[in-house]
């Protein structure tokens, strides 16, 4: 019951912001359109007319889709967090009785709806920009897409945490960010990628999409393990981001910027 | 009796790369259910830490503190139920959201659908003046504005404990009356309990019956306002003279505790006692009888809550100096 007045108010909250700075979001959608055609066109001036240019194109696609929502959604809690604090909230969010955890985890929630929004008109755009149409089986995409954010959310606890700490890691966290262009489109034949946080996922989704498989053809195995490094990578976050805040208050530290 | 409030015991002691902090040591009090209690102390006192410590945001070395029964730690989402706090500085609001919208948010933060508090915030809202400013993002109200804002969000929901650190700070002195009028009505009729930090002294003497004094960490005084004053005006002398001291009584003079000389060229010459014992009465009474220098009167003194504070601080230091602290009064 209360945990749904939170969330209500995160969704509005959330809907008034997007109101309010609505350039912004719509410069954000420019940026990465812009971006994403820089690459399409570097792309096809390397591999236009050979066998691969659909499946990669596909991959292109998939990929940069992808980043941006293993983006928004590490930014939603990191840099949130940054601002939150700079802004001075940070401790009044902390006098929630339902605690910080769950007031953010609200928030990402809400957000998920405009991050869906964002993805999935960049998405149209690039389609109908590159002409390649991909597979958009929501039954088999929207769980896949859950089990990519959430190790991501995890990421982002474990930066945030740090953050409340040590402050001064801004750099560190713009590296991540770009960092988790790797790790979405980390190929799992290595191996090793398997245990970064939403390759797997990524895998399956490229899979869905550009593959055509429906969600129940996957290897059960590799779903398995998107699933088991989920829960992994959001534990260790909470546990760590946790330890931080815990570490914050006896340092006295946590509403400091 | 009813107490909502209950520190035992608080020690803290900042971690810092060279040397360690000592911000409150074995800190213990109550507050009664309904009381308004000022807490008091220079800058660097521990005051801060204290309010902290009670919102649960600060961890305590040792000692703890129960708000209605709850204790901050170990039932920390209860406590918040029964608590809400205006920390220092202007930001607990949020500044891209207007007034309202900061209402209805922070309502439901502490789990309050809005819809439930309508009533409450337009009483808020027209009690503090924010009526024109209802649709103005937090950001662009004044610094005073913001602040109430600030109170008005901490009283959205009916919590029975209310914590401010420095309320009324760098307000002009219609704001602060606006808010001081505020904290009154909430502790006289919804019957809450504040405890507010504040080197304004006006503030005090205008709301708060009761003052907890803290110096260095440590409780120097906690007492009523009333109590404090009648002690330090019984011991508060001005010795009135007609003529002059020579330079030898005025040396001696300065020697004696707590005496002070004034020279004045409308008044003449006249020396503050603050007596600690009749002992320095006496003393000076010597001095000046050495060269018959006449007294014309000895009154006993005015005194206010100003001086009685830096008073009670001041004496805490071992070479009698009162600490310098900013006064906003
Ligand atoms: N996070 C921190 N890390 C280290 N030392 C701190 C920290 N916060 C406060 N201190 C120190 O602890 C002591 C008490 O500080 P506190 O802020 O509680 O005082 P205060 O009474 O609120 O002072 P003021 O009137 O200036 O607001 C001071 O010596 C201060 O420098
Ligand atoms: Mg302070």
């Amino acid at each position: 019951m209360g945990s749904l007045i939170l969330l209500q108010a995160q969704v509005k909250k959330e809907f008034i912001l997007l109101r309010r700075y609505f350039f912004n979001f719509l410069g954000g959608f420019a940026t990465l359109y812009v971006v994403f055609l820089l690459l399409f066109l570097g792309y096809r001036g390397l591999a236009a007319g050979t066998d691969m240019y659909g499946t990669g194109l596909g991959n292109l696609i998939v990929g940069y889709m992808l980043w941006i929502f293993a983006m928004t959604i590490y930014q939603d809690i990191s840099y949130h967090l940054f601002n939150e604090a700079r802004e001075g909230i940070l401790e009044q969010l902390y006098m929630s009785p339902f605690g910080y955890i769950r007031v953010t985890a609200f928030r990402l929630i809400a957000g998920l709806v405009l991050n869906f929004g964002m993805a999935f008109l960049i998405l149209m755009a690039m389609m109908l920009s590159t002409g390649r149409y991909l597979n958009l089986d929501l039954i088999s995409l929207v769980p896949l897409i859950i089990l990519l954010l959430v190790p991501i959310a995890g990421l982002g606890f474990i930066l945030g945490g740090l953050q409340i700490l040590y402050k001064r890691i801004q750099s560190i966290l713009q590296i991540v960010q770009f960092l988790l262009v790797g790790v979405v489109v980390a190929p799992i034949n290595l191996g090793w990628t398997v245990f970064l946080p939403g390759t797997m996922a990524s895998h399956l989704v490229r899979q869905v999409m550009v593959e055509e498989a429906f969600i129940t053809a996957l290897p059960w195995t590799q779903f398995l393990m998107a699933l088991v490094m989920a829960v992994f990578y959001l534990l260790l976050g909470l546990a760590i981001f946790k330890l931080c805040e815990r570490r914050a208050m006896i340092s006295g530290r946590l509403g400091q910027f | 009796m009813g107490i909502i409030i209950q520190a035992r015991n608080i020690s803290k002691t900042y971690p810092k790369k060279k040397e360690r902090v000592r911000a409150l040591q074995e800190v213990s009090f109550q507050v009664k259910k309904g009381e308004l209690v000022g807490l008091l102390g220079p800058n660097g006192a521990g005051k801060t830490t204290m309010v902290k410590i009670i919102a649960g945001l600060v961890a305590p070395d040792q000692g703890e503190v129960e708000i209605a029964g709850y204790n901050t730690w170990k039932e920390r989402g209860r406590t918040l139920r029964k608590l809400s706090a205006v920390l220092e500085g202007n930001r607990n609001i949020y500044w891209p959201l207007t007034v309202k919208e900061n209402l209805n948010f922070f309502a439901s933060l502490k789990g309050q659908p809005p819809r439930k508090v309508q009533q409450r915030i337009d009483y808020l809202i027209s009690k503090l003046n924010l009526e024109k400013k209802v649709n103005v993002t937090a950001r662009s109200l004044s610094r005073g504005m913001q602040q109430k804002l600030a109170l008005a969000v901490a009283l959205v929901v009916d919590v029975p404990v209310l914590i401010l650190d420095e309320p009324t700070l760098g307000l002009d002195v219609e704001s602060a009356l606006e808010i001081r009028e505020m904290l009154q009505d909430v502790v006289y009729q919804e019957n809450k309990t504040v405890l507010l930090t504040t080197h304004d002294m006006r503030l005090v003497r205008a709301i708060c019956p009761r003052v907890i004094i803290i110096n260095q960490g440590q409780i120097v005084t906690d007492d009523r306002v009333e109590n404090l004053l009648r002690l330090f005006e019984a011991k508060s002398y001005r010795l009135k003279l007609t003529g002059h001291l020579t330079s030898k009584q005025e040396e001696m003079i300065s020697l004696v505790e707590n005496a002070i000389i004034h020279n004045d060229r409308h008044n003449g010459v006249y020396i503050d006692l603050h007596l600690e014992s009749m002992d320095s009465l006496y003393i000076i009474l010597d001095i000046l009888r050495e060269n018959n220098s006449p007294i014309e009167s000895i009154e006993r003194q005015e005194i206010d809550l100003e001086q009685v504070f830096l008073e009670i601080v001041g004496r805490r230091r071992k070479n009698g100096q009162p600490d310098s602290f900013a006064s906003t009064g």
